[in-house]
């Protein structure tokens, strides 16, 4: 009876190691997500600008954009970074965030 | 006093023409769908499906002023007008974004203009953990990201990108290609060997042809739908 119980709470203790290892590496830190979402971004950056030059990567001349200061190149290096670490997610929620208080 | 007429007649024909057709407000809806779609289908691309209307209203705008500027490459605004009437075939322009993000991010990595960029961003120490491993190997890999621009060079990039489009492996065959032609193969051996920075993250430590076998692993990492998870690795291949 013992060793039973003693299996089940190996197994539920392995299990909770590996969902918690497998969640730390799909997803943004919580520091990070919470800088994303609720830090002041600098002068340079904002999140639709994030999101616009992620739309001109895919489908523009990402450099003649910022030549053009349609997007800047603090922009672009967050689109960039946020694209190979999973976090343009939390870019549009804080560009969500941010049209919301503005239309206020 | 006709001929002079008929000169005037002409004059004023040739000049409202163009101006009413550029004023009309078909052409001015086409030009506004066509920055929305593609917002619409590159985020979607990017694994963004739930877009406020506000925001897409605001990055529609935006967009709308980048193809006016010429920034939008020609073909694929061209492409996506072409679905417009049929917009669940614009999920089929997937290899086409992310042969061209692949490709724009490459030559981006190797400007001047994204070391121009000082800012301190929220996320920073971890998103740019990641960006300053990637510069060390761009440090390496300079002489190939630079071929691979001046092949690609600003003139050709749409021709290019847009050639390639149809086969994205293309791409990445073009970049190592050029890489292992010029001063880079010696350079490609360290990045791919040593595994500093990224590479290290990797676990990538074998040759480099295995940095293709293992790409669906990392993919799986991302945690992406398959169009998206497919380019950072991609993208870690063409600059091995």
């Amino acid at each position: 009876m013992r060793k039973i119980l003693t299996g089940v709470l190996v197994a539920i203790g392995a299990t909770a190691i590996a969902l918690g290892t497998l969640a730390a590496c799909s997803l943004p830190t919580g520091v990070q997500s919470a800088n994303i979402l609720t830090d002041k971004l600098p002068d340079n950056v904002t999140a639709d600008g994030v999101l616009l030059a992620a739309v001109i990567l895919s489908s523009g001349d990402i450099q003649a954009a910022v030549e053009k200061k349609i997007v800047s190149s603090a922009e672009v290096n967050q689109a960039r970074d946020a694209i190979l670490a999973n976090t343009l997610e939390l870019w549009r929620q804080r560009a969500e965030k941010d049209v919301a208080v503005a239309s206020q | 006093m006709t001929r002079k007429m008929w000169i005037a007649i002409g004059l004023a024909l040739g000049l409202s023409v163009p101006v009413s057709f550029v004023a009309h407000p078909a052409t001015a809806a086409t030009s506004d769908a066509i920055a929305q779609a593609l917002v619409t289908a590159t985020l979607q691309n990017l694994g963004l499906n739930d877009i406020s209307p506000e925001l897409s209203q605001q990055l529609t705008g935006q967009l709308t002023d980048a193809i006016d500027a010429g920034v939008i490459d020609p073909a694929i605004s061209a492409q996506v007008a072409s679905l417009l009437e049929n917009p669940a075939l614009l999920s089929g322009l997937s290899d086409v974004f992310n042969a061209h993000l692949e490709g724009e991010t490459s030559v981006w990595r190797a400007s001047d203009l994204s070391k121009s960029d000082s800012s301190g961003t929220p996320g920073e120490s971890s998103i740019d953990s990641g960006s300053n491993s990637g510069s060390e190997d761009s440090g390496e890999d300079n002489s190939g990201a630079n071929s691979n621009s001046g092949e690609d060079g600003s003139g050709d990039d749409w021709g290019d990108n847009v050639g390639e489009d149809g086969g994205s492996g293309d791409s990445t065959d073009d970049d190592s290609d050029s890489g292992s032609s010029g001063d880079n193969s010696g350079d490609d051996n360290e990045s791919g060997n040593s595994g500093d920075g990224r590479d290290e993250n990797e676990g990538d430590e074998g040759d480099d042809s295995d940095e293709y076998e293992d790409d669906s692993l990392d993919d799986d990492a991302y945690g992406l739908p398959g169009p998206v998870a497919t380019f950072p690795s991609r993208l870690r291949a063409s600059h091995a």
